[in-house]
């Protein structure tokens, strides 16, 4: 199965990147592909098993599903339930972490999908800088890093 | 429950990050909290469910016992089954997680623990910046990043003269005469490192100065020649120790018998991870004596045959285990049968007991009426003729000890009759220059890493023991090394 991984550390307390992450319908604040957001069926945010649906700046629609969210532990997982990458069983999670020593916040993203084989290297690639390293930039820039 | 979490970022890759800190017995390289470990029961440091026990610098005590060790997830963790703190219910885990971005490590260090009521907040705060605060920059000057310019003082208390606790012998005489005093060890000289000890050898030499037979006390009259523990304050010229090492030594002058000692780097060198410091207290004087004995004095041919007296003593356990990992067929002499069983453990392929009759008539028995090529003797002047009747011809009679007392005088018109060689070898002409010692003791290390020779320690002793320490080996009994734990 293939895995995803990708890490970086903010500017900021954990306490403030999770104010902005823990939004699951936040993404157009951040990051730096999603252009509008919107929670179907009128749920909460925060609502387990509640559907984001947006849109990329290339018109790609995606809808993923809130699986878990930890305000103790500043973790939240979804999956990916429609969307135009040849991906299933996509799971992926993000989860913060203090850095006492100099106050930062660890943040890292990752995700295990399958896929056909001949994507594999492709999507891998993509996904780890395109959404995930390019969203944790888009992040860092939010408070106030390069 | 308190709940304690401490993170910071090491600016190295995750695989050097989790090198060094893999090692669940290789704390005291890097937790500054921390003075010793050892892993009991002789387990591997990675065998999950080993127990790791350790002393902090102020002479805590602590036992933990590894719980889950992770090279996937970079992770392990542990919980406190035994401590001088009341910490009570303690698990923590340590977590290296990669920082893909910029290709550094967070080091993530959590704790949960109950405390006693009142004591909640020194004793998380204990946790948190003493241990846990402390250890990120113990592991950032460890991989050598930030690490401090060399200065001359590489220690804050260098300056200083530090408290010791010394045992001495207040007269010459029995074991009675030992006695624990107050004293200072003072800050280390250019060449020098100062130790706070953890581990001290007793050895045989320690009573011959005890009695009076060899006059090597200083002033102080503090007994002792060996000891483990970790370099508190280093000099400036010293180039192979570093602060905080864990580090033994055999000195040339008596004093080793103290909670912190200075002495000359040059005695001293790093204890290999695997080997702790109890079991380097146990056997440096001793295999080094061995080492020099069979790789200086007499080296044993391929097949030959020696006799090694005191098979099951400190020394000659040791000599045995080598001699027999050189090729030589070994018989052991021993003073009770029941040494017997050990001394065969440590490679003695024949073992008589000295008490059954007489030991040179077996000893010629088993060699086919021909005799030993070589015999080791640090009994001393009771067994001198025979050890003599035990040879062959041409055969070299090693006296290197006199635990019964001096050889004293002897005719050597007996050597004629089969042209013995006699050697009378002490510790300091073969190993008195650094360079000597050292080699032999990385031998001495390297036979202990490959597990051709294993250290047995006897009996351990607390600090105000030493007397009970000296009547144990005095009343030839031992088999294998005594120690004193500080």
């Amino acid at each position: 199965m293939p895995a995803v991984y990708a890490s970086a550390l903010i500017p900021a307390s954990v306490e403030r990147v999770w104010e902005v992450v823990r939004d699951f319908n936040g993404l157009p604040g951040w990051h730096p592909l999603v252009v509008e957001s919107r929670i179907e069926a009128a749920q909460p945010a925060d609502q387990i098993g509640c559907v984001r649906n947006f849109r990329l700046q290339d018109g790609g629609v995606f809808r993923e599903q809130l699986l878990g969210l930890c305000d103790r532990s500043h973790m939240c997982s979804y999956s990916i339930i429609e969307g135009p990458l040849p991906v299933t069983g996509y799971v992926a999670s993000m989860l913060l972490l203090p850095v006492t020593d100099g106050d930062q916040c660890f943040v890292e993203w990752r995700a295990d999908f399958n896929c056909p084989e001949s994507e594999r290297e492709r999507l891998i690639k993509s996904i780890g800088s395109d959404v995930f390293d390019g969203g944790l930039r888009g992040l860092q820039q939010q408070f106030g890093s390069a | 429950m308190i709940e304690v979490l401490r993170s910071a970022v090491i600016d190295r890759p995750i695989e050097q990050v989790w090198a060094a800190i893999r090692d669940f017995n290789g704390l005291a390289a890097w937790e500054p909290a921390v003075a010793s470990s050892h892993i009991e029961d002789g387990l591997s440091s990675d065998a999950v469910g080993c127990v790791r026990n350790f002393v902090l610098q102020d002479g805590t005590r602590i036992r933990e016992r590894l719980l889950d060790l992770n090279d996937r997830d970079h992770s392990f963790s542990y919980s406190i089954i035994e401590s001088d703190l009341p910490l009570r219910d303690y698990e923590a885990r340590s977590q290296l997680l990669p920082i893909t971005q910029s290709g550094q490590t967070l080091f993530v260090r959590r704790a949960r623990f109950l405390a006693p009521e009142g004591r909640e907040q020194e004793l998380e705060r204990l946790v948190a910046v003493d241990v846990m605060e402390a250890s990120f920059a113990g592991l950032r000057s460890l991989l050598k990043q930030g690490a401090p310019a060399p200065a001359p003082a590489r220690s804050s208390s260098v300056a200083i003269e530090l408290p010791s606790r010394m045992i001495r012998a207040a007269t010459t005489g029995g074991p009675e005469v030992l006695e624990v005093v107050d004293g200072k060890a003072p800050p280390p000289a250019a060449t020098e490192v100062r130790v706070r000890q953890t581990a001290i050898g007793v050895n045989f030499i320690d009573v011959y100065c005890r009695r009076g037979d060899f006059d090597l006390l200083g002033p102080d009259r503090v007994l002792g020649f060996e000891a483990a523990g970790v370099a508190e304050a280093v000099g400036a010229e010293v180039r192979h120790l570093a602060v905080g090492d864990r580090i033994a030594y055999v000195s040339a002058e008596a004093g080793a018998y103290a909670s912190v000692r200075t002495i000359p780097a040059e005695r001293a060198l790093r204890i290999p991870s695997s080997i702790s410091d109890e079991q380097a207290a146990a056997a440096l004087l001793k295999g080094t004596t061995a080492s020099y004995l069979l790789n200086d004095v007499a080296p044993p041919s391929d097949g030959a045959q020696i006799v090694v007296l005191a098979a099951a003593g400190g020394t000659g356990n040791l000599l045995c285990q080598w001699a027999a990992s050189m090729g030589a067929r070994v018989i052991g002499i021993v003073s009770r049968r029941d040494k017997e069983d050990f001394a065969r453990s440590c490679g003695a392929r024949e073992v008589v007991v000295s008490t059954d009759g007489n030991p040179a008539a077996a000893v010629r028995e088993i060699t086919n009426g021909r005799g030993a090529e070589i015999v080791f003797d640090a009994i001393g002047g009771a067994t001198f003729a025979q050890s003599l009747a035990m040879l062959a011809p041409r055969g070299q009679l090693v006296s290197y000890g006199q635990a019964a007392g001096a050889v004293g005088m002897r005719d050597i018109d007996a050597l004629t009759a089969k042209s013995i060689r006699l050697s009378r070898p002490n510790y300091f002409d073969y190993l008195g220059d650094a360079s000597s010692f050292r080699r032999h003791a990385e031998k001495l290390f390297a036979m202990l890493e490959q597990g051709k020779v294993k250290v047995s320690i006897d009996e351990r002793f607390g600090f105000t023991d030493a007397r009970q320490a000296h009547e144990r080996i005095e009343s030839r009994s031992t088999c294998g090394s005594l120690v004193i734990n500080v």
